[in-house]
Formats: C-alpha cells, structure tokens, sequence
C-alpha cells in the first residue's frame, strides 16, 4: 500500500512540484500551505512521513514538529525539514542541527533536487 | 725652679767661703803647732844643753876632789883648766845662739842667768885653784878646809844652771800659753766655721729638701698629667674605636701607625696586619699623574697628595676585593714630626643607594619622557620647568623653548584668564590632584598657532618647600579622530550586519524560486509530466546547468555572508581526504573534458585520514578545481594529496595564463577578479578563493597561491591530520 506523504509548505509552486514528483513516486500525498493547517491534516490523515518546510508564517515548521512530538498519535511520525537554513529573520539554524537525524528529525536543504526527496523518503521509510 | 736658683748660688758661695776659711784655720793652727813644736824641740835641746852645761860644771868641779886622792895638784889643775876651757866654750855657744835665737826680756833673762853661772863658775874655779895651790904647798889641811868654799861655790854655779833652766822652763811654759792662747783664739773662729758649717749644711738641707719637695711636687703633677693623659688617650681611642668611621694615622712616609676598630672592620684586616704597611697599599686609585712607581706598581699616595684633601677612592681590602671608600686627610705637627690622619668611611652602602637614586631619576625621566601623555611642571611663578618628549610633540616646541615660559602661549586667549584663576583656586585648596573640567572642551595651542582639543589633569606637590604644580595633558585630536572613526566603523558594521543579514534573507527567497524552477524544469525534462522533443531536452539541459550555477553563486554568497559573520561552523570528523580529492576530480572530468583538459591526480597514499568536515573540504577542492579550470585553455591540471606525517598537503596546479605578482597576493580578497577574466563562460562571484581560504584557516591549515605568468599557478593548502 502507498505510503503518505504529508508535504507542508507556505510556497505554493514549492508544494505543488513536490507533490509532482512524489505522485510520479507512488507516494500518496496530501498537502498544506500552513502550520495550523498541517497540524489539523496531520491530525486526519495520519501520514507515514511529514515533510514541513520550516519558516512559514503563522505556524513555524519546527513548532508543527514539536506539536506532533508531543501528540501521543503522532509521535513516531518521522518529519523531513526543508529549510533555506534560515529559521528567522538574522537567525540562522545551526549547522549541525539541519544535518542528520538528529532527534528523529531529518533536513533537507533548499534547493534541493526532486530525486534528493525521494532517496531521502525511501531512506526514512525504510528506517523504520 | 729658677726662683731657688740665686739660693743656689748663695749656698754655694757660702759652702766655698766657709771651706776656704776653714783650710786657712786649719792651716794657720796647723802653724802654730809646728812652730810650738818646734820651739819646743828648741828649748828641749837648750836644757838638755844646759843639763850637759851642769855636766860640764861637774867635771870643772871635778879635779879639786879628784887631788886629794891623786895628790897631784898641778894635773888636776891641768884636767880642771881643760874641763873649765869645755865649760866655757859651751857656755859661749850657748849664749851665742840664745843671743842669736831668742829675743827681748826672754834673752836678757837668760843671759843674765848665763852671766851667774858664769860668775859662779869664776868663783868656784878661783877657789879651786887655791886648792891647788894649798894642796902644792903641801897645806893639804887648809886645802880641805877650803874645799868646802869650793863645794859652795859648785852650789852657787849649779844654783845659777838650776836658775837658767827655771827661765827656760818658765819661758816654754810661757810660749805654750801664748801658743794655746793663739790657738785658742783661732778655736773661736773655728768655732765660728762651725756654726757656718751648720748653717751651711742647714740650708743645703733646707734648701735640698725645697727641692726634693718641689720635686716631689712635680712629680706628682706628672703623674697626674700622665695619668690624666693615659685617660685622655683611652678615652680618644674608645671614642676612636667607637667611630663609624675609619680612622687611620700614618707617617710622613706613609707607613701606617694606628688605625681604630672601624678601619680594621672596613679593610677586613686586623690592626696588627696593617701596621707599617704603607697605606698606600690600602688603595686602589690610581695617582692622578699614573706616574707607574719602580717595578711598574700602581703608584704610590704620597701623604702629601692627599693631605688636606677629600676625596673619594677605591679602597682594596685584605681578601683584595675593591670597594669606593670615602678619604679626608689631614696633616698635624706631633712635636717636630709630620703626622697624617685619614678620616675614612666605606661608602659602598652609600653608592649603592645613589645608583638607585640616580637609577630611579634616570626612571622616571624614562617614564617621563617615554610618557604617551604630556608632562609639564610649573614653580609657584607659573613659569614651565619641566616638558617631557610628548609634550614637545603635542605642542610642536622644544622643550629648550618652553622652558622659563608660562603657560600663556600654550592657551589660546580666551582660556587664559581662566586658567589663571583655575590655577589660584587650586592651588588654594590644598588638594594634590584633580582634573580639569570646562563647560566644553578644554583647547591648547601648538606652537604653529593650531588649537586643538585635549583634556587634562593637574596635580600639586610641595618639594623642597617649593609648590610644583604638574599638568598632565593629552592631546584629543586623534581621540576625536578615533572616536570618529569608531562611530563609523560602528555605523559600517551595522551596515555589514544589515548587509549580512539581507543575503541571508535574499538567498532563502532566492532559493524557494529556484527550488521550484529547478523541480519545475527537471520534472519536464525527465518526461514526468509528458513526452518532450530533443530539442526541448537539450534547451531544458542548457536550463538546468545555468540554475545549478545559479545555485552555487547562492551558496557561495550564503557562506561568505556566513564567514563575514563568523558563523562559520565546523562539523569536524575522521574523513579520508584522498576520497574527497578523488570524487571532486570525478565530477569536474567533464567540465574538463569539454574544454579539452586532462585533470590528473597524484596520492601520496590510497586513503589519508584527517579531522575535517568533509563538505567543506569538498567545497575547497571544488572551488580550486573550478578556478584552475576556469583561467586554463590547454594542458592540464594536477591534483596532489600528500601526506605529511602531522600535517596533509594538498596542491592544484594548473597550465593556464597564470597570475600576475601584483595580482598573486590579492587573489584571496573577495570579489577580487581584475584581471582574471575567464576564459569561458561567466564571471564567478568571486568569492571562491576566500572562502577556500577562510575554510582551511578554520581547520588551523594555510594556503599559499604560485604563480609564472604563461606558466600556470599552483594553489596549494596544508591541513593538520588533527
């Protein structure tokens, strides 16, 4: 059965090529544009991975994250970051925090290329 | 003493009188003696001549005994005329020397009595010769009968002798009194010899007592003087002993005669090693003349040299180590004798502490002088007597000009009177510091006449009941200047900041387009979204390749924004650099290819471990590379790893066109490209060399660039293994 893939992002185009890909991929994918609205998505669908970009307005990626994290039904979901390694205005995030898992996050550096999505996700799914 | 003398002489005229008066005496009594004795033998003689007179008599009276035995009248006659002729002769001679000898009535007596004996003896004779005559008659009885009458005529004539020895005797007792009564006079005067005798002997005594007593006297006084002078000199060789200072006395040729306890301790050597020694010996400085003494010695202090004279030498101790000594010599007449003393001090203590001082001034002019801020003292006349090194420089005046000046012409005119009161004010209150405040900026004036801001404190200090005021002050030109430039440094970084954080803002909107666009393309160029023609393919590939370039000049502006700030983070980590080098080469043998080049690699060894972020060495690699690529038309390029035991060597070396040496040293400045214009494709950022530079900096190594121009360049880094 196809996985899910919730993929989050306040940039439409970006969404919407991910999305692309991920289809071309097998991958179920479902979308939002915002973190309250990835939240309540996540919520519903239940999806085998989350992919959230991370500055967004309203809801900051990372704190959709720590949401999940502290939901009981959405705690092992593995969450996948695109960032442009900035976190907020003259704040950049730290290196070593955008690289490996760490804390059962994953990063991926914008831009990045479809193919580098999909052996991530193939990655993290087959982590598990 | 000279008030006995003229007791002396009388005494001793006196002495001489008496015993001269004394030898006459006894010399006159001495006479006397000898004439009584004399006379006496004399007048013995005479009765012993007129005893043989009486003799004579007695043989005259003889014969007219004699005949009436022999019966011979006419012998007897014979025999009696013979023995009257002896008796008369005698008695001649006798009275002859008495008329000759004796003198005066004593002579008449006597010849009176001669004349008796004489008339005696006539009778007597002329009676015997009637005897005789009887006796040659034969009348022998009448003879007998008148030789009674002759027997009493003997009488008579031994009655006339017995007379005239009576006078003798009478006249020698006579004479012996005169002569005892002479000598008895002259007893008196012996008598009175005596009592100048006694007086004599008495006043010698008196007078030798005088002077056994003042004697006495004097010599008690000398024993005190001498007693009093042994204190004396005890005392002055405690006092000396007790001296600090050394005191030594010495001789018109320098030997040395005495020197005290101090001496002793300053040349390390006991009085009794020293003594005699000529104290030259106790010298090290040399004479002034350096005249060398015989055998080429240091010459020799005459006690001359340095009498009266103080000076200060190098003395030498016993153990012949050498120290400054402080020397006052003074000359003095001991009786008829020169004498030196020499009043010396050890003053090494004394040197030290002036070295110190004179260290300690020559210090603080140091400090003084070297001060970064402006020193200037001033008397209670306001007149300047110090200005040091940096307050020549601020004011431009030599500190010969400043000196014996006031203030005044340092001071802009508005400030003077000011600072007049200033100073009266403070030198009021008694307090020793403070700093000098103005409603607005304090300004001096250089000697050009240019005032200029400064700022300055003023201290008081009583020295040597002097009242110094010291200013120190400090020029604010270049403060201000500084503060200037700070304020714009300030206002640069916070332009850089906002520079900074402006890439960091455009690079994240720039890459969420790109990311995009880049899917956007690379989905229709992979047929995802629909079947494409060739040449739709090659135009998308064309499209792709500018967006990758595109992206890189993103991340090289992100990581130079990221450098700029500091925020360059490290993930260091065990990392085979071989590995790095050799897949860096990989993915630049196209590009190299295309061009025509040859990119070759030469290891060391097949696998080097270092402690380094690998995407970061990547990105070095990738960025020399790109760059020896970029400026390199034909021939090749060389990638070396080399292991360097600590440290891994790295080197690109290529054959292009090369670097200018006016160009080599700013090759790793950001955006510096003059005159490197590539040879194909776009200009860079410009940015790939710094950041290749701030990476291996960051990993404690270093870069260097080579370069022959129409020869090639070699970039080579040095990395630490950890």
């Amino acid at each position: 059965m196809a996985k899910n893939v919730l993929v989050v992002d306040d940039e439409p185009g970006i969404v919407k090529m991910v999305e692309s890909r991920l289809r071309v991929a097998g991958y179920g994918v479902v979308t939002a544009t915002g973190g309250e609205e990835a939240l309540r998505k996540c919520r519903e669908t239940k999806p085998d991975v989350a992919v959230l970009d991370v500055m967004m307005p309203g809801l900051p990626g990372d704190h959709v994250a720590q949401a999940m994290r502290d939901d009981p039904t959405l705690c092992d979901v593995p969450v996948i970051f695109l960032t442009a390694l900035v976190r907020k205005q003259g704040a950049p995030l730290d290196e070593a925090y955008l690289r490996g898992p760490v804390a059962g996050f994953y990063y991926l550096a914008k831009p990045f290329k479809g193919i580098e999505l999909l052996e991530m996700l193939g990655k993290v799914l087959g982590d598990r | 003493m000279a008030r006995l003398l003229p007791i002396y002489y009388v005494l001793a005229a006196f002495s001489i009188f008496t015993v001269a008066m004394s030898l006459y005496l006894n010399h006159k009594i001495m006479a006397i003696y000898t004439d009584s004795v004399d006379s006496n033998r004399r007048w013995a003689e005479r009765l012993t001549q007129y005893s043989e007179l009486g003799q004579l008599a007695a043989a005259v009276n003889g014969p007219p005994n004699d005949v009436f035995e022999s019966h011979d009248p006419v012998a007897e006659a014979g025999r009696m005329q013979v023995a009257l002729t002896r008796f008369d002769k005698s008695l001649r001679g006798l009275r002859g020397e008495v008329h000759a000898h004796v003198s005066g009535q004593e002579a008449a007596a006597l010849i009176r009595d001669f004349e008796a004996v004489d008339a005696a003896m006539i009778e007597m004779t002329r009676e015997a010769a009637q005897i005789f005559s009887y006796y040659a008659q034969n009348q022998v009885k009448v003879a007998g009968e008148w030789m009674a009458t002759v027997d009493h005529r003997y009488g008579d004539v031994n009655k006339a002798l017995a007379r005239l020895r009576t006078h003798v005797g009478a006249i020698q007792g006579a004479r012996f009194d005169e002569e005892i009564r002479s000598a008895g006079a002259l007893q008196k005067f012996n008598y009175l010899i005596a009592v100048l005798v006694v007086v004599m002997v008495g006043s010698t005594t008196g007078y030798g007592y005088k002077l056994a007593t003042r004697e006495a006297t004097q010599q008690r006084e000398l024993q005190r003087h001498i007693a009093g002078l042994r204190d004396a000199e005890a005392r002055t060789r405690s006092i000396l002993d007790t001296a600090a200072d050394g005191i030594v006395t010495f001789d018109e040729d320098g030997a040395i005669e005495s020197l005290n306890h101090a001496a002793e301790r300053i040349f390390g050597a006991p009085a009794s090693e020293v003594i005699g020694h000529n104290f030259s010996e106790l010298l090290l400085t040399e004479r002034p003349d350096g005249d060398p003494g015989p055998g080429g010695e240091l010459a020799r202090w005459q006690p001359e040299d340095l009498a009266g004279r103080r000076s200060e030498m190098i003395g030498r101790r016993k153990n012949g180590t050498a120290f400054p000594l402080d020397l006052a010599v003074n000359e003095m007449q001991v009786g008829h004798r020169k004498m030196f003393t020499g009043v010396l001090r050890d003053i090494t203590e004394r040197k030290r502490v002036e070295e110190e001082l004179r260290a300690g001034e020559e210090r603080l002019a140091a400090i003084i002088d070297t001060a970064m801020v402006g020193i200037i003292s001033l008397d209670e006349e306001s007149r300047i007597v110090l200005f040091n090194a940096a307050a020549e420089t601020i004011f431009c005046c030599p500190a010969a000009d400043a000196i014996g000046n006031t203030l005044d012409r340092f001071m802009p005119e508005r400030f003077q009177e000011v600072h007049r009161k200033h100073v009266q004010r403070f030198a009021a209150t008694g307090v020793t510091t403070r700093s000098m405040r103005s409603p607005g900026t304090l300004y001096a004036r250089r000697a050009n006449g240019e005032d200029f801001p400064m700022e300055a404190t003023i201290s008081q200090a009583k020295i040597g009941g002097q009242t110094l005021l010291t200013v120190i002050l400090r020029d604010l030109t270049e403060r201000k200047q500084a503060e200037e430039l700070a304020r714009l440094y300030a206002k640069s970084k916070e332009l850089d900041q906002l520079r900074t954080e402006f890439i960091y803002n455009l690079t994240h909107e720039l890459r969420t387009p790109l990311t995009t666009i880049r899917e956007g393309v690379s989905q229709v160029a992979e047929g995802i979204l629909g079947s494409t023609t060739v040449d739709q393919r090659d135009f998308l590939s064309i499209v792709l390749t500018d967006i990758d370039r595109l992206s890189r000049i993103i991340n090289d502006l992100l990581d130079e924004a990221k450098i700029e700030a500091g925020r360059l983070e490290l993930a260091r980590q065990p990392v085979d650099i071989v590995g790095i080098a050799r897949q860096e080469s990989r993915l630049f043998g196209a590009r190299a290819q295309a061009k025509g080049l040859d990119i070759r690699t030469d290891f060391s060894d097949p696998e080097i471990q270092v402690y380094a972020d690998p995407d970061k060495l990547a990105q070095v690699f990738a960025n020399l590379l790109g760059n020896a690529l970029k400026f390199t038309e034909s021939g090749e390029v060389v990638l070396t790893v080399e292991d360097m035991g600590e440290h891994v060597s790295c080197a690109i070396r290529d054959t292009g066109r090369g670097i200018a040496p006016d160009d080599l040293p700013k090759v790793f400045q950001k955006f510096y490209q003059a005159s490197r214009t590539p040879v194909t494709g776009g200009q860079g950022t410009g940015l790939g060399l710094p950041i290749a530079k701030a990476i291996v900096e960051s990993h404690g190594g270093a870069i260097s660039a080579r370069s022959e121009v129409g020869a090639g360049s070699t970039f080579t880094f040095v990395l630490p293994k950890k």
